[in-house]
């Protein structure tokens, strides 16, 4: 290959996807997915639901984030070469596309098949029958119109404060003749004035109401509900129109760490602020007036290019609602439930059967319970002496807390690190902080600069022997409900060397020094780029010495230059790899002369893909890893991350059993193409591979796996994407 | 099984280990707390530790209790580095901690903190055949390093050079603006070394060098394919540290983030100190098992409880450092074995009398070996010449206040004791009872063999109605030893109310 005689060639943007036009891609596949036929009704409800969501989320950071760059005169072309004013002329473009397919799914497929399988959504109040109508009204005098808070806007009164992701409704209103005066206009005229209404956030946004004819259940946005009722608004006046809106903020908090002398308390402050940031985007319906949207243009300070205009309710986020109501079994998803791993089914004593050996658990194929056990159990025990643990984004109604507060209160040293800077969790994450703390146990709010983004558990027990660590590593949240929908993978163990790393990370996390050496992590910010460069190296070492080099690697996201680059090389060295990128993979795959060794896949099912786990096959001596890091920029460089190894047999098997699953998985997965599409496989003729389905079917199967020699299991080589490209798209 | 927390506050770093130790599991260390505190820079700015440091110390020590009481600790100890020696405020300093904390702390001697640190490593699997193949320990410390070379498994020296890395950290930074700083600064290491070898190295060619400390053996480790606690080249480790150096430098310069400066401030003049050690002493291999006082607190403590059985005779090193002053000065070996062996046996036989203990016993064999060192330098000035190199020689395993016992009890051998008053600021008044007891037995011995001829043989001794009964055979005239015996008895009686007589027999 060319391109080995220079490692600098691997960094040509040329090279490179823009990672904001990689995530919409990712956004795309989900998409798919509510536009499949194969999919239930309800289920494809729920995935469109999902894309606006990350929209929303996209929107409110990426976008937030160029545009900050943008005002601050910042010209550097990020890794593919796009400058901050290129991706975002490239992102309108694209989100524009995307958003108008958005509503065509829902307006051409899924509405009618919604209608045909006897659900009603009305979404213009117009549709509504009389008796539905008579409802609506009845319900907004009794439940919507007490909470309701019209507000003018003329000169005296600026435009007041719309807050982040509220859904709004602008109303366009003239005066009776005969009723009291308002506030005039700018221009003196006295004749149409405006007003603001808030749809209210405290009542639910899909409104059950009386079935009509032909269907089994009805529905009404709020919106709708508000807007038949709007004149009741504004007695005096006539309203001559009124529309929805809906504004998107910068939702990127900004502080100096350093300076702040009360994290929690400076990050409460900034969360208000939140509420102010600049708009960056405006979701209109695409037949508003004319002279609302320059209102709201105007007073909002929106660029005309950041209105998006909507043919459909705004915010299909109302649509997870409705994929959850009871009943219509037959268009959803067949419900699973998570399988107790079989080594709890055979002891339920969680720290002897650790001690037999390590416990790889596979989430949400697996149950989350025996992980809060792990907790609940420390907490009771009397000889358990500390808990530590790292918490990023935990459940409502934590079960998980619960026990460390208890631990805490039973006297035990109770260690939490509470990552107050966990992205749109800040405001839930200050209150447990505030709870745990009341319970007496030591919180620490995080580190200054960094994301604690690792998943780590550590119970210190005091044993005939003598001190024994427990450890629970991750590559999930400690969160009981998202355990059941994303897939993650976790270690149990007390391996005194994983132990020993453990005790330092705490140790590291509580403000101490970081240990002279590690036994097992890897641990960012500091020492994990290294470390996956190292083995990375190795396979070349290994593909340059004739013998062969493969790495199978499964993240969310893969971004991160040095490490692209580094594949790049490794593939012009004849290594073989797999990368299984659930979403952004700024790596092009496939290409000629650059990466004809490296295939890209990613998998969009039922669950979220969320586990990251490293395969090196080491000349035959293979090693796996897991833990919470992707290789992007953000996860090597700012947050304290872990990756571990999986040593035990078992779980080594078990690990590979994923991965190889996955590479073989043609229903679900998409094969990046040399040009930067994803396409599916073509299945005909080929024995169907869903991966999460065989993973559902697996667990509930008795384990049988302990005399497996995991390195009995060899990878079955994927077909290669080129040969595939009439696929199904 | 028992649990141990050994606390150490350094020049720029307070440590706290959590050890389990049993017989089985011998010491296994099962927590490190480590937290960057500069007391070194406030001693050396301004003469004291600062407010803010104290208040800091505080708050580290009191949450390192907080981990103590987690691991349910048996037993703690806590020591300071001989830097807070110091500084004007180290009593203060170590009140607050008394108060606020509720801890007391030991200020450690520079003899004692390298002590501790040797304990551990004479503790290590292979290290009697190491040093019998010749060795040396190098001790990197904030303010100093110590070079303790062996030499046919004896301790030949013990050399502190009052040169650390903190020192090397502010000349680096003076410096750093220098064009060709980098070739400069090893000549500030080369010119202390120097010395060392022309003193004391001379031809020997030790074979081994045991680095003590984590820092460094974290930085080789990592360069290395494999974990090892063995020894590896010297080439391989001055390579490996070469590019570690290069990285540091680097990530000073903001173009390497693999080394976190935060904790690692002194990192670049570590690694300089060293290369220079490997450098110049040349060894052919190096160990490196990441010892640290630490370490050598938990063995202190677990060999004074009884809990481990120390693998090396700690003792004979005293007694090799002595031997070795003692042929530095060209003393007359025969004459200081027959006083070492005439004091033993006075002691034995006044067991139940004197109140000395088998430590006594060591001071009292180094009291012998250096009695007369000082004739090297001036004989009319021995006593005070004596007392000088003893005060500036390191005897490894004998603390400061114990060298200093020796020291002065040698010193009074020549003149007149002086009463306790005149050195009650330096010694406690049972210190003082030891030294005169000590003095006591040293001039009897020292009479019996005023020759220098060894001329009593088949020496014994006896206790009977308040005399000891110094039996002996003697094959010339032995009128100069009774002669001289007579003024020495009085000073022993007078200190353990015992006359010592002596029964000659002449044989022929």
């Amino acid at each position: 290959m060319e391109k080995t005689e220079n490692k600098n060639d691997y960094k040509d943007p040329a090279f490179y996807e823009n990672r904001e036009l990689s995530w919409l891609k990712f956004n795309h596949r989900i998409l798919n997915e509510a536009r499949d036929k194969d999919i239930p009704l309800l289920e494809r409800t729920k995935f469109l639901a999902i894309t606006s969501s990350n929209l929303d989320e996209f929107f409110m950071v990426r976008v937030a984030s160029l545009k900050d760059m943008e005002h601050a005169g910042y010209k550097k072309p990020d890794i593919a070469g796009m400058t901050p004013t290129e991706q975002l002329k490239a992102i309108n473009e694209k989100s524009k596309e995307f958003v108008n397919l958005q509503y065509s799914t829902y307006n051409r497929s899924l509405l009618p098949l919604m209608k045909k399988e006897g659900i009603q959504l009305i979404d213009r109040f117009e549709d509504l029958n009389q008796e539905q109508s008579s409802f609506v009204d009845h319900y907004f005098q009794e439940n919507v119109y007490p909470v309701l808070t019209p507000m003018a806007v003329d000169a005296s009164r600026p435009f007041p404060l719309v807050l982040n992701k509220t859904l709004n409704i602008v109303a366009k209103i003239k005066r009776k003749e005969k009723g009291s005066k308002l506030i005039k206009l700018k221009s003196g005229k006295n004749e149409e004035e405006f007003a603001t209404v808030q749809v209210p956030s405290v009542l639910p946004r899909l409104i059950p109401i009386p079935v009509a004819e032909g269907y089994t259940r009805s529905f009404i946005l709020l919106e709708q509900i508000i807007e038949k009722n709007i004149s009741n608004l504004f007695l005096n006046y006539d309203v001559v129109c009124a529309f929805p809106y809906r504004i998107m903020r910068n939702a990127d908090l900004s502080f100096d760490e350093d300076e702040a002398s009360d994290l929690l308390k400076e990050i409460e402050k900034q969360l208000k602020k939140r509420q102010w940031g600049e708009v960056i985007r405006l979701e209109v319906e695409d037949n508003v007036d004319d002279g609302l949207l320059n209102l709201l243009i105007d007073n909002l300070n929106v660029k005309r290019a950041d209105v998006f205009y909507i043919n459909g309710p705004i915010d299909l986020t109302v649509l997870m609602k409705l994929s959850g109501i009871s009943g219509y079994d037959n268009l959803k998803e067949e419900g699973y439930t998570p399988k107790t791993n079989t080594r709890f089914k055979k002891n339920p004593n969680i720290f002897e059967e650790i001690k037999r050996g390590d416990i790889f658990l596979q989430h949400p194929y697996e149950s989350f319970t025996p992980v809060v056990d792990f907790i609940r159990t420390a907490a009771n025990d009397p000889d358990v002496l500390a808990i530590k643990q790292t918490l990023y984004r935990v459940s409502g109604n934590s079960p998980i807390i619960a026990a460390l507060a208890k631990a805490a209160e039973n006297g035990k040293q109770v260690t939490v690190l509470v990552e107050l800077k966990a992205r749109f969790d800040e405001e839930n994450n200050i209150s447990w902080a505030k709870m745990l703390e009341k319970a007496g146990c030591h919180v620490i709010y995080g580190i200054v600069g960094l994301k604690t983004h690792c998943k780590i558990a550590l119970v210190v027990r005091r044993e005939e022997e003598g001190i024994r660590r427990y450890v629970h590593l991750g590559t999930g949240n400690y969160n009981d409900s998202t355990a059941k929908l994303y897939t993650d993978c976790g270690i149990l163990t007390c391996r005194e060397s994983i132990g020993e790393d453990a005790t330092a990370v705490f140790n590291m996390l509580s403000g101490y020094s970081e240990p002279r050496t590690w036994n097992k992590l890897f641990v960012a910010p500091i020492w994990m780029r290294n470390k996956f460069i190292s083995l990375i190296d190795r396979e070349i070492y290994h593909a340059k010495n004739n013998n062969r080099g493969l790495i199978v690697a499964k993240m969310n996201s893969l971004c991160d230059v040095e490490m692209i680059a580094k594949l790049y090389e490794a593939s012009a060295a004849g290594v073989e790899i797999h990368l299984i990128v659930r979403g952004i993979c700024c790596l092009k795959a496939g290409v000629k002369d650059l990466s004809e060794n490296i295939h890209v896949s990613s998998i969009v099912g039922t669950f979220l893909e969320h586990a990251r786990i490293f395969y090196f096959y080491n000349n035959g001596d293979e090693e796996i890893y897991m833990g919470s890091a992707d290789w992007m920029p953000r996860n090597l460089e700012r947050r304290v991350e872990i990756i571990f190894p999986v040593e035990d047999e078992i779980g080594k098997a078990k690990a590979k059993h994923i991965l190889e699953v996955q590479l073989r998985d043609n229903v679900k997965a998409y094969y990046m193409q040399p040009d930067g599409e994803y396409i599916r496989l073509d299945k005909r003729g080929k024995k169907l591979v869903a991966s999460q389905r065989q993973f559902c079917e697996e667990a509930g199967r008795n384990e049988n796996t302990e005399n497996v020699s995991w390195r009995e299991r060899v990878f079955v080589p994927i077909l290669a994407p080129e040969e595939n490209q009439e696929g199904d798209e | 099984m028992k649990t141990f927390a050994s606390i150490y506050i350094g020049s720029y770093e307070v440590t706290m280990k959590v050890f389990e130790i049993s017989t089985e599991k011998k010491l296994k260390e099962i927590d490190c707390l480590r937290a960057n505190l500069d007391i070194l820079r406030d001693i050396n700015t301004s003469g004291s530790v600062s407010l803010e440091t104290t208040d800091r110390l505080c708050e580290i020590l009191s949450d390192m209790k907080k981990t103590m009481k987690m691991y349910r600790c048996d037993n703690y100890r806590i020591f300071a580095g001989f830097m807070l020696h110091t500084a004007a405020n180290e009593l203060f300093v170590l009140e607050q901690i008394r108060i606020r904390v509720k801890l007391s702390v030991k200020l450690l001697s520079n003899s004692e903190h390298r002590f501790l640190g040797y304990e551990a490593v004479a503790s290590q699997k292979d290290f009697k055949s190491i040093i019998n193949e010749g060795a040396v320990i190098v001790d990197v410390g904030g303010a100093s390093f110590q070079i303790t070379l062996f030499d046919e498994g004896k301790v030949v020296t013990t050399q502190q050079i009052m040169f650390g890395t903190y020192s090397l950290h502010q000349s680096l930074i003076n410096l750093g603006s220098m064009p060709d700083y980098q070739s400069q600064i090893p000549i500030l290491v080369d010119k202390e070394i120097d010395v060392f070898i022309k003193m004391y190295l001379g031809d020997r060619k030790p074979k081994y060098m045991i680095i003590m400390g984590d820092r460094t053996t974290a930085a080789v480790q990592a360069g290395l394919d494999a974990y090892s606690r063995e020894f590896i080249e010297t080439k391989t480790a001055e390579d490996i540290l070469k590019k570690f150096l290069k990285r540091t430098r680097k990530a000073i310069n903001g173009e390497d983030f693999s080394i976190d400066l935060t904790d690692n401030r002194h990192m670049e003049a570590l690694i300089l100190i060293h290369l220079e050690i490997l450098k110049k002493l040349n060894t052919e291999y190096v160990m490196l098992p990441g010892i640290t006082v630490n370490d050598g607190i938990a063995y202190d403590y677990a060999y004074g409880e009884g809990l481990l059985r120390s693998p090396h005779d700690f003792e004979n090193d005293v007694l090799s450092a002595c031997w070795s002053i003692a042929e530095r000065y060209g003393s007359y070996e025969p004459h200081l074995l027959a006083l070492e062996n005439f004091s033993l046996q006075i002691m034995d036989a006044m067991k139940k009398y004197h109140g000395l203990s088998k430590r006594h016993r060591l001071l009292m064999r180094c009291v012998c070996i250096l009695h007369d060192c000082g004739k090297y330098i001036s004989i009319s000035e021995q006593a005070d010449c004596s007392y000088a190199i003893i005060e500036s020689s390191e005897i490894l395993g004998l603390s400061h206040k114990e060298r200093m016992m020796v020291a002065t009890t040698v010193a009074f051998n020549r003149k007149e004791l002086e009463p306790y008053e005149a050195m009650a600021d330096r010694f406690s008044e049972e210190e003082y009872n030891v030294i005169v007891k000590l003095l006591a037995i040293l001039k009897v011995a020292n009479a019996m063999d005023r020759s220098h001829k060894q001329k009593f043989k088949s020496v014994k001794m006896t206790l009977k109605n308040r005399q000891l009964i110094i039996s002996t055979e003697s094959d010339s005239s032995a009128a100069l030893e009774k002669g001289m015996f007579r003024g020495k008895a009085n000073f022993f009686e007078q200190t353990f109310a015992i006359r010592p007589v002596i029964h000659e027999k002449r044989v022929i």
